[in-house]
């Protein structure tokens, strides 16, 4: 990362901003941004990737959930400039262009999921359980997915597919 | 069989009896009901690609963008808002207290799915106290995000 300083003047940006490279779901981008820009608008209004959804705005809520350097991560609590020189990876990843992941199939074969806004956020928080490795009980993945808010209120069916899909050692390629 | 069932006085129209006519018991026709059958949605696939599309993920031309500061507290008094500074700014359109919103518009009701849940009417923003973590308590309108971010956190809330 560099600050930008001359490029502000050039371009008339009236803010400070930073040059940042990072890794997005397996793409190497370069952008300009404001330097208070934080990562889920950066994602979303940058990269055009709104499967990353925004609630709260101040880390309660856990929409924004992504994986950062396979570590899950609230991205409206973090700045973009926090990016440079990482991994990024969203929902959109999951499955590009292919069938559903494993994951993603088991969420839909159990039915968790219902108007579908925190469902980017359970799975990326649970794709990053999956990579720590390891066995977890059901209170410990409700612990773990604690950082997410369902308002359909669908936990019991979220945790059912999660636990399933860590119990049956189904592999996904995000986080790996 | 089907007209032992109707007495005398009920021909003309087709009578109720004629739903036995459909015979439920045939298994072709079993196979194809939906009650107590899992469906899967049409839906499930594209949102857990994050692939739906959210009012929020609409970008239409011209449109304000509008920031809303929450209280941070499980329950708090609103003792003072003073929105000043944000209105100050360039660029921001509105500023929007609880008492702005009670004047202009009325109390709004929360979908509870729940039997005898009472339907629990409030204001769109807080009003002299705010009752959960993340209740939204001032909203600024703006040209653009950042602007609207900005003066957000320069509207100082005073919460005791």
């Amino acid at each position: 990362m560099k600050a930008a300083d001359s490029d502000t003047a050039r371009l008339g940006l009236s803010e400070p901003s930073v040059v940042v490279t990072v890794e997005v779901n397996g793409t190497s981008v370069t952008e300009q941004v404001p330097a208070r820009l934080n990562v889920a608008d950066f994602l979303r209004h940058r990269l055009g990737l709104t499967g990353t959804h925004v609630g709260c705005e101040q880390g309660v809520c856990g929409m924004c959930t992504v994986l950062v350097d396979g570590e899950a991560v609230k991205s409206c609590l973090m700045l973009t400039a926090q990016l440079d020189g990482g991994r990024v990876e969203t929902v959109e990843s999951l499955a590009a262009e292919g069938p559903l992941s494993p994951l993603q199939e088991r969420f839909r074969q159990e039915h968790a999921l219902q108007c579908g806004f925190c469902t980017p956020a359970f799975l990326m928080t649970a794709t990053a359980l999956e990579a720590r490795g390891g066995t977890w009980t059901r209170e410990e993945i409700r612990e773990e997915l604690a950082g997410v808010l369902c308002r359909c209120t669908g936990y019991e069916f979220i945790v059912n597919a999660v636990e399933a899909h860590l119990a049956a050692g189904e592999r996904t390629q995000a986080g790996d | 069989m089907l007209s032992r069932l109707i007495s005398p006085r009920e021909k003309g129209p087709r009578p109720v009896t004629d739903v036995s006519i459909r015979d439920e018991t045939r298994p072709a026709q079993r196979e194809r009901t939906v009650l107590g059958t899992d469906v899967p949605r049409k839906e499930d696939d594209r949102l857990l690609r994050g692939a739906g599309q959210f009012t929020d993920d609409v970008d239409r031309a011209h449109s304000a963008e509008m920031a809303v500061g929450r209280c941070p507290y499980p329950h708090a008094r609103i003792a003072r808002i003073d929105a000043s500074a944000a209105v100050a700014l360039d660029g921001v359109l509105q500023v929007l207290t609880g008492a702005e919103v009670a004047a202009r518009s009325g109390l709004i009701g929360i979908l509870r799915p729940v039997p005898g849940a009472p339907p629990i009417p409030h204001f769109a923003l807080a009003q002299e106290t705010a009752t959960y973590e993340g209740q939204p308590v001032v909203s600024v309108a703006a040209g653009c995000r950042a602007n609207g971010i900005q003066p957000n956190r320069k509207a100082r809330k005073k919460i005791a």
